[in-house]
């Protein structure tokens, strides 16, 4: 029994996992930038889908339209005032402005919302269902299917649409896709954009199940950071099962280990992977 | 709010000064009618994820010094006001002890901090080095007064009486409402949580206990459904949980998913949710009758409640049980200066040493220390949800309410 809720919830939290990885792993494919600011704007997704619950009693559901679209909207922002000026600059600039970025929001959050952590009970999602000896989390279960559909239908697009081709065109070869009349600015925008709207998403889903806080983001994007690496930087499809393993992987090794030591399992795959598959587990190829 | 310090420090100079001129050009009456300022030292996070709590314990002793200066200043130094100045450790050790450094540098006579054992290790050190008495406000770990250090001194129940403490009122409530529990589980943190855990599991047996089984776990996870799952397999009559306020909300979540209801109840040990009032703002009735062993104010002190009124009015801010331990910390520094009449180090850190303060707020008898400085009166109380208010429980000279025991699961609150 005790084996299968820890498969049940590391298979729900690899979900959770996939999705903000998704976005993470977008942005650097096309990008070549490691977004530091992907937790605290994953923290901002979660507080605009408890304000808009808060204040207007929206459906956090419903308010994951907004998560997402807010940041899209913040993402699209933050590429062309900040992060277009360092594309071409090297590595350890766009680090330290992604990690500067972070910063700025999780203080202004801070100063806004004070570090109490808040949470938001759904009504009709208030007490989970057991099934058979196995607690059945409502809201992880939902936000597991969100994120696999969001997940799915992202890939469709960058493999089915023009805009989603030249996405990928720019993230495959940046010389060919100019050559071809790509308009690089307008996609940098868009991935980074779309990337932020990942996270965001992400960030409305765990709404129901976890408080949040200014400093919550790292909570999920740690783990994040491991799965994209994993799944080979920028390798989409990668990155969703990487996402399922090393949530397996944590929630498995609770039982057997002590469970403060379930994270050093994870690091452990991943060094390991990284000793013999520098590239990730996936990492031949890029989406 | 360091150069606005620097500035103050800089006029206070300043001002002493042209007394001084004044004096010698034959003008005493300026020194008679402006009695000196003495500076305090307060060392707390006032920026980052602590700064609520780190400010509300600067503010009781805010409120403490803004007291005895409008009763008339330290009598015995010709009713010298008392100036504090706030000083912001950002929750880092080594910022900390710089500004310890700074703040006696300045003039600080003493200092008050520093709401985090770490940085307080630090701050206590500074302190140390330069003799200066140096009042722990909230820190718990038992480490910070067993340095051989002589000024040190801390009024709140370390790490120590918080498990022994807890554990043996687990044992009056179950006599007290005729229960005879014996087996424990317990989930705790993986840093300070296992500091209390070793304590509670040496005092569990003294109390007919037995700790059939604990699981740490890192505070920041996503998820501890398999960690409480656990906890739940191992069936014991009671749950002993220690943690701090993020990671509390998703356990108690948890625990009512997983219906987790032991027969004795889930009883936090020093926790840092279940006595926190966000506990019960955030989940409501899933909070109902947890029980928490901890430090808090003392409810049956009319005094202590006038304490806590005005704070509120003053700062229009909430008292939180940590504002207790800024307030009393200021108590004992000030009560020690008018017995010492002086602000010289050594005499001020006598006195502080003689300390023996009946009028506090926190429950026990008088503020008495020993030979390391740890306050040998320092009363850890249990407290309960009920009714969406928490109430000091056990023990019974200090309850305002009584004990809901076994505590009734989620299914029947």
């Amino acid at each position: 029994m005790l084996i299968l809720q820890a498969l049940l919830s590391g298979l729900l939290n690899g979900g959770i996992y996939s999705l903000v990885a998704v976005g993470l792993t977008l942005i650097f494919g096309v990008m070549r930038i490691i977004n530091f600011a992907h937790g605290s704007l994953m923290m901002l997704g979660m507080y605009v889908s408890y304000w808009l619950f808060v204040l207007w009693g929206v459906d956090p559901y419903l308010a994951l339209i907004a998560s997402g679209s807010v940041l899209f909207a913040v993402g699209v922002l933050i590429e062309a005032v900040l992060v277009s000026p360092v594309l071409e600059a090297p590595e350890h600039d766009q680090l330290l402005l992604t990690l500067g970025i972070s910063l700025v929001i999780e203080n202004l959050a801070l100063f806004l919302w004070k570090a109490d952590p808040r949470t938001v009970t759904v009504p009709y999602l208030a007490v989970a269902p057991m099934v058979g000896g196995i607690m059945i989390s409502s809201p992880r279960v939902i936000a597991f299917v969100v994120s696999l559909a969001l997940t799915a239908v992202l890939y469709v697009f960058l493999k089915r649409t023009d805009l989603g081709k030249a996405i990928r065109a720019v993230s495959q070869d940046r010389e060919g896709a100019l050559t071809v009349g790509i308009n690089m600015r307008r996609i940098y925008a868009l991935a980074f954009g779309i990337g932020c709207a990942c996270v965001g998403v992400a960030g409305g889903l765990v709404v129901p199940f976890y408080a949040v806080d200014p400093y919550v983001g790292g909570v999920f994007v740690i783990t994040a950071f491991v799965v994209v690496v994993l799944g080979g930087m920028g390798n989409f499809g990668g990155a969703l099962l990487a996402a399922l393993i090393v949530g397996l992987a944590e929630s498995v090794a609770a039982v057997f280990i002590p469970a403060a030591m379930k994270q050093v399992v994870m690091y452990t795959i991943f060094v390991v992977v990284l000793l013999f598959r520098p590239q990730g587990l996936f990492g031949a190829r890029r989406a | 709010m360091t150069s606005r310090a620097r500035v103050s420090r800089r006029a206070f100079i300043g001002a002493a000064g042209t007394a001084g001129l004044a004096a010698a050009v034959g003008v005493p009456t300026v020194v008679r009618a402006q009695p000196k300022e003495i500076l305090v030292g307060s060392i707390h996070p006032l920026t980052g994820p602590l700064a609520p709590d780190g400010t509300s314990v600067a503010n009781g002793c805010q409120l403490a010094i803004e007291q005895k200066n409008a009763a008339g200043g330290i009598k015995s130094l010709g009713g010298a006001r008392i100036k504090l100045v706030n000083a912001d450790h950002q929750f880092k050790p080594q910022v900390g002890a710089a500004e310890a450094e700074r703040l006696i540098r300045e003039g600080a006579v003493a200092l008050l901090g520093a709401f985090a054992s770490a940085v307080a290790m630090q701050t206590s050190q500074i302190a140390e080095k330069h003799g200066i008495p140096h009042i722990v406000t909230v820190a718990v770990a038992d480490e910070i007064t067993e340095r051989g250090f002589k000024t040190t001194f801390r009024v709140q129940p370390n790490a120590t009486d918080m498990a022994v403490q807890t554990v043996k009122y687990v044992r009056e409530v179950c006599t007290l409402k005729g229960v005879s529990f014996k087996t424990v589980a317990a989930l705790h943190e993986n840093t300070f949580g296992t500091a209390l855990f070793n304590r509670v599991a040496k005092a569990a047996p003294q109390h007919g206990f037995e700790i059939v089984g604990n699981i740490p776990y890192a505070a920041r996870a996503a998820d501890l459904t398999t960690e409480i799952n656990k906890i739940k397999a191992m069936n014991a009559d009671l749950i002993f949980d220690s943690g701090y306020l993020n990671d509390g909300l998703l356990k108690m979540r948890t625990y009512r998913d997983l219906r987790v209801e032991p027969r004795g109840g889930i009883i936090g040990v020093a926790n840092g949710c279940y006595s926190n009032p966000t506990f019960i703002k955030e989940l409501g009735k899933v909070a109902e009758a947890i029980m928490d062993g901890n430090y808090w104010h003392n409810p049956t002190s009319a005094f202590a409640r006038e304490v806590i009124k005005q704070y509120e009015t003053r700062f229009s801010a909430p008292f939180q049980s940590h504002t207790v331990w800024g307030y009393n910390a200021a108590l004992v520094l000030l009560d020690a200066l008018e017995r010492a009449a002086s602000t010289d180090p050594a005499k001020l850190r006598e006195a502080i040493a003689k300390t023996n303060l009946k009028q506090h707020i926190a429950p026990g008898d008088a503020i008495v220390f020993n030979e390391q400085g740890q306050n040998v009166n320092a009363t850890v109380t249990m407290q309960q949800v009920q009714k969406g208010q928490i109430r000091v429980v056990l023990p019974k000279a200090y309850a305002d309410a009584d004990p809901i025991f076994p505590i009734p699961g989620w299914s029947k609150v």
